[in-house]
């Protein structure tokens, strides 16, 4: 097998399984809703189908189960229960298991997946024997596979009409398959003289599309095939896409009917006229043979049509890995940095009219690139909402609670690599929301609150960043009680004057949690200080806002990209810094003056505001004296406004942002590097990490 | 049934076979009969269909016999009155055509008019 075929089955079974545990997770709020089930049924069976194509029959034989039970609910001979809904998010989750131990030559517990299809077998004791091994099913025959087109050639015998058969309602039943060219045939049709009128003289040619299979033309007929002479044929099987939705030729159509032989065309075509009109005239067709030739013609070009625009939308869109997006982002980074080199170079070289105008044109190109190779990476953060449903689904049923999650602004866009470094500290938020916020149905009533408790996840773009806010109407946070634990584990002294906010944020200390026993949800201690550390890791920051009784809303400050920022470059000595310029509120001169007025103490008055600072030379221990007239870059972290002096501010920066490396990871106040136009290295600044060194 | 489901009018100019009713198998051999009776007179024969309720196959073939036969006598035919239950039975059983058939000598195929 083609390990392509088999990556991309893989790739595609990923997404169906993400879509199947949504439309399972719908399915459980709307059991009456049969567009859904239809939408799970489709889902399981294109998994089935083409799992066998690619070899993966025991993913094959598998879903093969479920969908037979599925099948049931389709038909309404199965309600949707909680219980179904639990089992078919089970053998969702066992398929992704098959598909991972396929992927790492693992073998998968088959006792677990018999425990699921016994789960489903209880649920269907009547129809026990309808969960058995999939049958080889060809393409286009039962379920709902790839429309085909057929021509089914339906010459009735003269007396059937006698019989009571009225062939009118067999050809509706086929219309009602699909798509359907039906074509009379009245040669047979007699002058009143000659004629029976009480015999059937039409016999007909119907070209229909349908997805149905040719079984289900076959039991249309079930009933008279015995008087009747009928041929079903495939002449289109849906996969023809990209012949520009043309189809045979009209010869082509009247040779493999049987209407005509290879040599009788070969012989019309050396005349100049129109095929058809040839045809007729040598008297080798009539002309009704030729228009029913002709509407298949049509129709099959039609249904090729419409088809086209289904086939360009696949192709508008490939499928890439994400290593070869690191790599594009890596290189347009590298490209960025040359590029600021040439633009130094090109400055320092002035005269050069010529390579200053194609220095600015390729910077001008770098920056579309840049601009573009990093909006390839965005991808909206709507799938890993959804994995939150299944989450809430599961704890709170756990637990005993009743949590309802809605989001908003599923469609914001993130960095791929942000998004998946996302993951973790929002399950962590989420549990917590559950498991200490939410309170248990009986509390909530007795609090005069609805029974069903309610988180909102939602993320809206601000700036050059994302705000994702969890928000819960749970107990929402004591203060008394994270601050009693936060004297008792030493982490505030006993009389610390500290505002509900800054209470709140003690939250995030290591080891810290109020839950007064450990669950398997949260209460370890563990989590929310790791959250913490990942969403600064992804330099972004957490707010966290809370009202007794009524809930707790943590909203998350996330950087759009981690790849390439606007920073602004400083200079102290000689070493050069960067820090990102979302940051920045603005720049003060500092002069000696300054200094010696505040008698040493590192504030600076700006506009009747005290400002603190901090001597960056003095932090890193930078040698050699400072400039007469430094200048300090006041940064903007959540409202707090801090200094960080500097020798000189150079300007704005592309900055490619690239990780310090194993060794220097734990290096305070610097989350990483970057490297100028000139080759040399300039750190990137961790400013919040500097703000809170310079506070605590 | 008090009124005849076939009636056959003598005009001056043209004589007219009025259906009521089905226009079905049950009456399929009354309404043969009818229209020979009616080109047998070789005036201008008119189909007049604006009675009819339902029709079926047979009804369908017999328009297109009279049609056939029209062209046989030299005796024209006119189809008047066909309303859209007649229609929709055509498009059904695949009458609705671009090209008449192979008797389609005089440029009028009742069938193509639907087209």
């Amino acid at each position: 097998m083609n390990d392509n075929f088999a990556q991309a089955f893989k790739d595609e079974a990923r997404e169906l399984l993400g879509d199947l545990e949504d439309a399972l997770l719908e399915m459980e709020d709307n059991p009456q809703d049969m567009g859904i089930v239809g939408r799970v049924f489709r889902t399981m069976h294109t998994i089935k189908g083409s799992g066998a194509m690619f070899g993966f029959d025991d993913i094959a034989s598998f879903t093969h189960n479920v969908e037979t039970v599925y099948d049931l609910v389709r038909n309404g001979e199965l309600e949707v229960s909680r219980e179904l809904v639990s089992l078919s998010l089970s053998a969702r989750d066992r398929i992704l298991a098959m598909l991972e131990a396929a992927e790492s030559g693992r073998v998968v517990d088959q006792s677990v997946n018999d425990m699921v299809i016994e789960g489903f077998r209880a649920l269907v004791p009547m129809a026990a024997g309808a969960v058995s091994p999939p049958e080889t099913e060809m393409p286009g025959e039962g379920g709902e596979g790839t429309p085909a087109t057929y021509r089914i050639r339906f010459r009735p015998d003269p007396g059937i009409l006698g019989c009571g058969v009225n062939p009118l309602s067999l050809l509706r039943e086929l219309q009602e398959l699909g798509p359907c060219t039906v074509v009379a045939h009245t040669a047979s049709v007699h002058p009143l003289a000659q004629l029976d009128p009480e015999q059937c003289h039409l016999s007909w040619d119907i070209i229909l599309t349908t997805a149905a299979g040719e079984n289900a033309i076959n039991d249309v007929f079930i009933f008279v095939a015995d008087d009747c002479q009928i041929s079903i044929t495939v002449i289109d099987d849906g996969s023809h896409q990209d012949e520009g939705g043309g189809y045979k030729k009209l010869g082509e159509i009247l040779i493999e009917r049987g209407d005509l032989t290879a040599e009788q065309m070969d012989e019309l075509l050396g005349r100049q006229k129109r095929f058809g009109e040839l045809a007729v005239e040598a008297g080798l067709v009539d002309t009704e043979t030729v228009a029913s030739a002709l509407l298949e013609q049509q129709h099959v070009k039609d249904v090729r049509q419409e088809r086209q625009p289904q086939a360009a939308e696949a192709a508008s869109s490939i499928r890439v890995t994400a290593e070869k997006l690191d790599v594009l982002v890596n290189l347009v980074g590298e490209l960025v940095t040359v590029q600021a080199r040439l633009s130094l170079v090109a400055q320092e070289l002035k005269k050069h009219a010529e390579l200053v105008s194609v220095a600015e044109e390729v910077e001008r190109l770098t920056n579309d690139l840049r601009d573009n190779a990093l909006d390839i990476r965005m991808l909206p953060i709507g799938a890993t909402f959804s994995k939150f449903k299944r989450l809430v689904r599961d704890l709170s049923s756990e637990l005993g609670k009743e949590i309802e999650l809605t989001t908003a602004g599923a469609e914001t866009e993130l960095d791929k690599t942000v998004i998946e470094k996302l993951n973790d500290p929002l399950v962590h938020i989420i549990r917590n929301s559950i498991d200490h916020g939410i309170e248990t149905p009986e509390k909530r009533l007795s609090k005069g609150k609805p029974k069903s408790g309610r988180i909102h996840l939602s993320a809206v773009h601000s700036g050059d960043s994302v705000l994702i806010t969890v928000r819960d109407d749970g107990a929402g946070l004591n203060v008394e009680a994270i601050r009693a634990k936060a004297v008792e584990r030493k982490v505030i002294p006993a009389h610390a004057e500290l505002s509900d906010r800054e209470i709140y944020q003690l939250i995030f200390s290591p080891g810290f949690s109020t839950a007064s026993k450990v669950t398997s949800v949260s209460g370890r201690g563990v989590g929310m200080d790791v959250v913490k550390q990942a969403i600064e890791g992804l330099r972004g920051s957490i707010d966290v806002k809370s009202e007794e009784g009524r809930g707790t809303t943590i909203t998350l400050k996330i950087p759009l990209t981690l790849a390439i920022i606007e920073s602004l470059l400083v200079q102290i000595g000689k070493d050069r810094f960067v820090l990102p310029l979302s940051m920045v509120d603005e720049c003060i001169l500092l002069s000696q003056e300054d200094i010696e007025r505040n008698h040493g103490r590192d504030i600076l008055l700006v506009r009747e505001q005290l400002v603190p600072y901090v001597p960056l030379r003095k932090l890193f221990r930078i040698q050699g004296g400072a400039p007469a007239i430094q200048q300090v870059v006041i940064c903007n972290l959540e409202g707090r406004r801090i200094g960080l002096a500097v020798d000189w501010v150079i300007g704005e920066h592309q900055t490619v942002i690239k990780s310090l490396g194993r060794m220097y990871q734990q290096v305070e106040g610097m989350s990483g590097a970057t490297i100028l136009g000139d080759g040399s290295v300039a750190l990137i600044l961790d400013v919040p990490a500097i703000m809170q060194a310079a506070e605590g | 049934m008090d009124t005849p489901s076939v009636k056959i009018s003598r005009k001056k100019d043209r004589t007219v076979v009025a259906v009521n009713g089905p226009m079905t198998i049950g009456q399929a051999g009354e309404l043969r009969a009818g229209l020979l009776k009616a080109f047998d007179l070789g005036k201008l024969v008119e189909l007049s269909l604006t009675g009819v309720t339902e029709v079926d196959i047979t009804g369908l073939q017999l328009i297109c016999s009279s049609h056939k036969t029209s062209l046989l006598k030299d005796v024209a035919l006119s189809i008047t009155g066909d309303g859209e239950n007649l229609s929709s039975v055509a498009r059904v059983a695949g009458m609705v055509r671009h090209a008449g058939c192979a008797h389609h000598t005089d440029g009028i195929c009742f069938w193509m008019k639907e087209a």
